[in-house]
């Protein structure tokens, strides 16, 4: 008999060993991960942020290139006197607007009419919003 | 603030090393090894993401601690008490014999739950009743009491199958 007093039967008991759990699911990489995942977000989020500027700013504001796009040709044909100066003009915020404004009256209001072409609908076209509401 | 390769082999080895007796606790808390055992590793994930273990000063008695708040809150948004599994083994028994194993989980049965935790604490999760006391939210003295009558009744459930069954054999 093992059991007689506790310290005899605390011993015996202690023969019993728990069954060992099954092991860990591994999350050893944890730490990293989520790192890693948000460092690459990130960096696909700043490029495509960096692409889509630059995409907005080549072909919507019309921004010359190097070899001498169509879009360049027109700016400069349209705007013969500072084609660059215009182009810097048409991203111009409202600090820098109000400035040019002040100084250079010719200049802002081609700036003015450069952004009006591309925020509001064509009137002068065959098929213009403003042509087919009137006809209609 | 320790490094995260440490502290994962910290922690690692807490489950090696403590990983059974936890489990036997878990399981006599909520009756299901199944739920003790998702306790466990959600105990020790949740360790190896936050490392709060290193703010522990005692880390054996933090760990029991853990499983047992874990399986508690698990069972009050239950909101059901489930009877504790009697079919699966609990211990690997010594000399394979498995009739004794039989024997000592029927009596671990037959204790009232804050006693049997407590002698698993104090028996195979070798706590002191001071850390079993902090484990439990109760003071030492009555974790030495809850002990004692434990073993008491251990005794006599062991003892009395062990005569029934030499009395039938």
């Amino acid at each position: 008999m093992v059991y007689r007093d506790d310290e005899r039967l605390k011993s015996y008991l202690k023969e019993f060993r728990p069954l060992a759990p099954p092991p860990l699911p591994t999350k050893k990489r944890l730490f990293v991960r989520p790192r890693l995942v948000v460092a690459s977000a990130a960096g696909a989020l700043a490029a495509t942020l960096v692409l889509a500027i630059l995409f907005f700013y080549i072909h919507e504001l019309g921004v010359p290139t190097h070899n001498g796009s169509p879009a360049t040709q027109q700016t400069t044909t349209s705007q013969p006197c500072c084609p660059i100066v215009s182009l810097k003009q048409s991203t111009l915020g409202t600090p820098a607007l109000t400035k040019l404004a002040l100084e250079d009256s010719e200049a802002f209001g081609r700036v003015m009419t450069e952004r009006l072409k591309t925020q509001l609908p064509a009137m002068e076209d065959e098929r213009s919003t403003l042509r087919i509401l009137a006809k209609e | 603030m320790q490094p995260a390769d440490s502290r994962l082999t910290e922690v690692e080895d807490l489950y090696r090393q403590l990983g059974g007796s936890l489990l036997l606790f878990g399981v006599s808390i909520c009756g299901e090894p199944s739920r003790a055992q998702d306790a466990l590793h959600q105990v020790f994930l949740r360790l190896m993401e936050t490392g709060s273990l290193s703010n522990a000063t005692d880390k054996r008695a933090y760990l029991f601690a853990s499983v047992r708040n874990t399986l508690l809150n698990d069972w009050k948004s239950r909101q059901r008490s489930v009877p504790i599994e009697t079919e699966r083994i609990w211990f690997e028994p010594p000399n394979r014999d498995y009739a004794a194993e039989s024997n000592l989980r029927r009596a671990l049965h037959a204790l009232p739950d804050d006693q049997r935790q407590v002698v698993i604490l104090h028996i195979w999760g070798e706590l002191t009743f001071s850390q079993v006391a902090e484990v439990m939210s109760i003071s030492a003295n009555t974790a030495a009491s809850r002990y004692r009558y434990a073993m008491a009744k251990l005794r006599e459930e062991m003892l009395v199958k062990e005569n029934s069954d030499g009395l039938s054999g």
